[in-house]
């Protein structure tokens, strides 16, 4: 009995101990480290996207012929996010459009700020406060000549031992004025884990 | 002296399996003496009144890590989809999410649990963390759905009915397997026997995960968003499910004869008549979703099965068993008038006999585990009257009855019924008559043409809400 008593007890204290001593440690890492702290899209994957269709679209000999003697206007249409996750497909669009301005080659319309610019425009023309000479007018911007857009889907499945997920990004470069598909590429991700067999 | 001392040590004992119990690791004091059903009396009282406020206010709150973080947040997540507030929804449904996924990502064998279940051993299954059931995770993901469609993210809302599926074709898979399992091991006899039958609220039911209602939610959300392939499939898997909805029916042959699926299309036409293209070109759609009722509470039911013991002689001993009592309730079904014509809502699903299905498919394993517990308590018993006398016999017996609660936790303020009407609509303003129960109300809603207009309504007891949004 006392035994029991004993054994009991010390079971107890360690399942009490274990589970409610946990400290905290903030550290920094490295922004391009390889990250595996679970299955779901993650910023490698982010990162191996970008990197994959920055690379294809600057190296496509077409696009070569396109950017030799003029820097083509784009705009980039949101990315259709077909996958079972929450993902902020407007960070992948970011990404891969920095780094096409940051190769020079091209250049970029942001739909994304059009109101904030019409509001803009309008305050410098019609509020009175800003020296007419001086004010931007209406109708003199750039139109885009190219769409860049994208699909992201995903397939995942799962059993008791594993779970296996795998990521398709297509991206395509359209010319407005022709309706031709001027580039396109594809960037897989396949990403599998097995569940550990003894866990807390 | 000896005799203090002894008395000493028992009372430790029995201390210490009550702070096993409700320590700081996980389970809460109330739910080792007081069952769910029972906490949520209250909540539930609140919530037939039309008070959501109350109501959420009455749901006992649990913390991370306690057995029911998930079960706390989903109460509340639906009472906020009650009250209209998608945000606050939205947000509690997603950690709810947060939390299936971390589970679904442990290992195997979880010592955590072994020690969950050894607690539960010595006091009842409350002690073990709420498992959502399949068909509480596929409403999780239909009302994150909705809250997103509210809050005019369409794109979100599609990834919650993906993930919907995705939890659906998961338990189809996980119910095979545990059906070949089961059926060997146990003998069902005893059982059938002194266990009531659920079977006037399971009906034609043949599995208690597959959900028409999501299948439904996911199409019409998927032709809002032009997808009309998948649209067509997940209506044709809640067709499978009610095959006599007639508004099922129509949808599988509108999108059968718009897709050129010839093979389906002559099957369906045998069946249900060919498709007539309404003549008017410019019209919309406007789908209703009507929710009535709730889902019962899980009762605490005692019953007397024998146990083997080890000279094999069989004892008889008083078992807790959850379960759901009485017959389906009976919904009159809605009706609306629009343009002088009546419609009548058709039930796409009956959430109470899910949560009946999916109650007798866990019965094996409770009953499994409740014959553990029975004489895991047992020797406790006999060992404390050894050692300790009449106290410690009085004070084991009295811990014994008292500990010994039925599991009756189940997400208690979903839906009862759900029923749907699907109506094509000259494009423009309409005025709707409904008439839910013998109770009139009008509605204002304007159809867009070639889109889809959603029109949510609920019906709990006295009270009645809605929700329209243009898709």
């Amino acid at each position: 009995m006392k035994k029991t008593v004993l054994v009991t007890a010390i079971a107890l204290s360690i399942s009490l101990l274990s589970a409610c001593a946990n400290k905290p440690v903030v550290r920094y890492g490295d922004a391009a480290a390889v990250e595996t702290t679970d299955i779901n899209f993650g910023s490698t994957d982010l990162q191996a996207i970008v990197k994959k269709m920055t690379d294809s679209l600057l190296q496509s000999p077409v696009v070569g012929t396109m950017t030799a003697n003029t820097r083509p206007v784009v705009f980039v249409e949101k990315i259709k996010n077909k996958t079972s996750e929450h993902i902020d497909t407007e960070s992948v669009t970011d990404s891969i459009s920095t780094q096409l301005l940051r190769s020079g080659k091209f250049r970029f319309v942001d739909m994304t700020k059009v109101d904030a610019v019409v509001e803009q425009l309008k305050y410098q023309n019609d509020a009175g406060m800003v020296d007419p000479s001086k004010a931007i007018q209406f109708g003199q911007q750039t139109g885009a000549e190219y769409m860049l857009y994208g699909n992201l889907s995903s397939i995942v499945k799962n059993n008791a031992d594993k779970s296996d997920v795998y990521y398709k990004f297509t991206m395509r470069l359209l010319d407005l004025r022709s309706g031709l598909v001027e580039w396109a590429d594809e960037s897989e991700i396949r990403k599998t884990r097995s569940k550990e067999l003894v866990g807390w | 002296m000896f005799l203090h001392l002894k008395r000493l040590i028992i009372t430790s004992v029995i201390g210490f399996l009550i702070l096993a119990v409700s320590a700081c690791t996980s389970t809460q004091f109330a739910n080792v003496f007081a069952g769910y059903a029972q906490q949520m009396q209250g909540a539930r009282g609140a919530l037939f009144a039309g008070d959501y406020q109350r109501a959420q206010s009455l749901v006992t709150k649990a913390e991370p890590g306690q057995n029911n973080y998930t079960l706390s947040l989903l109460e509340k997540a639906r009472l906020s989809f009650l009250a209209q507030d998608w945000q606050q929804s939205r947000q509690d449904f997603a950690k709810v999410i947060e939390a299936l996924d971390a589970e679904a990502a442990k290992a195997k064998v979880q010592l955590s649990r072994g020690l969950a279940n050894a607690g539960a051993l010595v006091s009842n299954d409350n002690a073990i963390a709420y498992e959502v059931p399949a068909y509480e995770q596929s409403m999780v993901h239909s009302y994150q759905a909705l809250n997103y469609v509210y809050l005019g993210q369409l794109d979100s809302a599609l990834v919650e009915i993906r993930r919907a599926n995705l939890v659906q074709e998961q338990a189809l898979q996980q119910n095979q397997q545990s059906l070949q399992d089961s059926e060997e091991k146990f003998n069902k006899n005893a059982l059938n026997q002194a266990y009531p039958s659920m079977a006037a609220m399971i009906g034609q039911l043949k599995n208690g995960f597959q959900n028409a209602y999501t299948f439904y939610l996911s199409g019409v959300l998927y032709e809002a968003a032009g997808q009309a392939n998948d649209a067509y499939i997940d209506y044709k898997r809640a067709l499978e499910i009610y095959p006599d909805n007639r508004y099922l029916q129509q949808d599988v042959l509108r999108l059968a004869t718009q897709l050129g699926m010839s093979d389906d299309l002559s099957q369906f036409s045998a069946k249900y008549g060919a498709w007539q293209t309404p003549d008017d070109r410019n019209f919309g759609e406007l789908v209703i979703l009507h929710e009535q009722g709730v889902v019962n509470a899980k009762q605490d039911l005692r019953v007397d099965l024998p146990i083997f013991s080890s000279r094999n002689q069989p004892r008889f001993f008083s078992f807790s068993l959850p379960i759901y009592q009485g017959a389906l309730m009976k919904y009159s079904p809605t009706s609306i008038t629009v343009a002088e014509q009546t419609y009548q809502t058709q039930a796409i699903t009956r959430l109470q006999s899910l949560a009946s299905k999916s109650l007798q498919d866990q019965l094996p394993a409770l009953v499994t585990r409740q014959a553990l517990r029975v004489v895991a308590k047992e020797q406790l018993r006999r060992k404390l009257g050894q050692e300790g006398g009449e106290i410690g016999n009085i004070l084991a017996a009295l811990y014994n009855v008292t500990s010994e609660q039925a599991d009756t936790r189940s997400w208690s303020t979903l839906p009862d019924e759900v029923a749907i009407i699907r109506l094509p609509l000259s494009a423009g303003q309409h005025q709707i008559q409904l008439n839910v129960a013998g109770q009139a109300q009008t509605i204002d809603l304007n159809i867009n043409a070639k889109r889809i207009t959603l029109l949510q309504m609920t019906t709990i007891g006295q009270t009645r809400s809605h929700h329209i949004k243009n898709l």
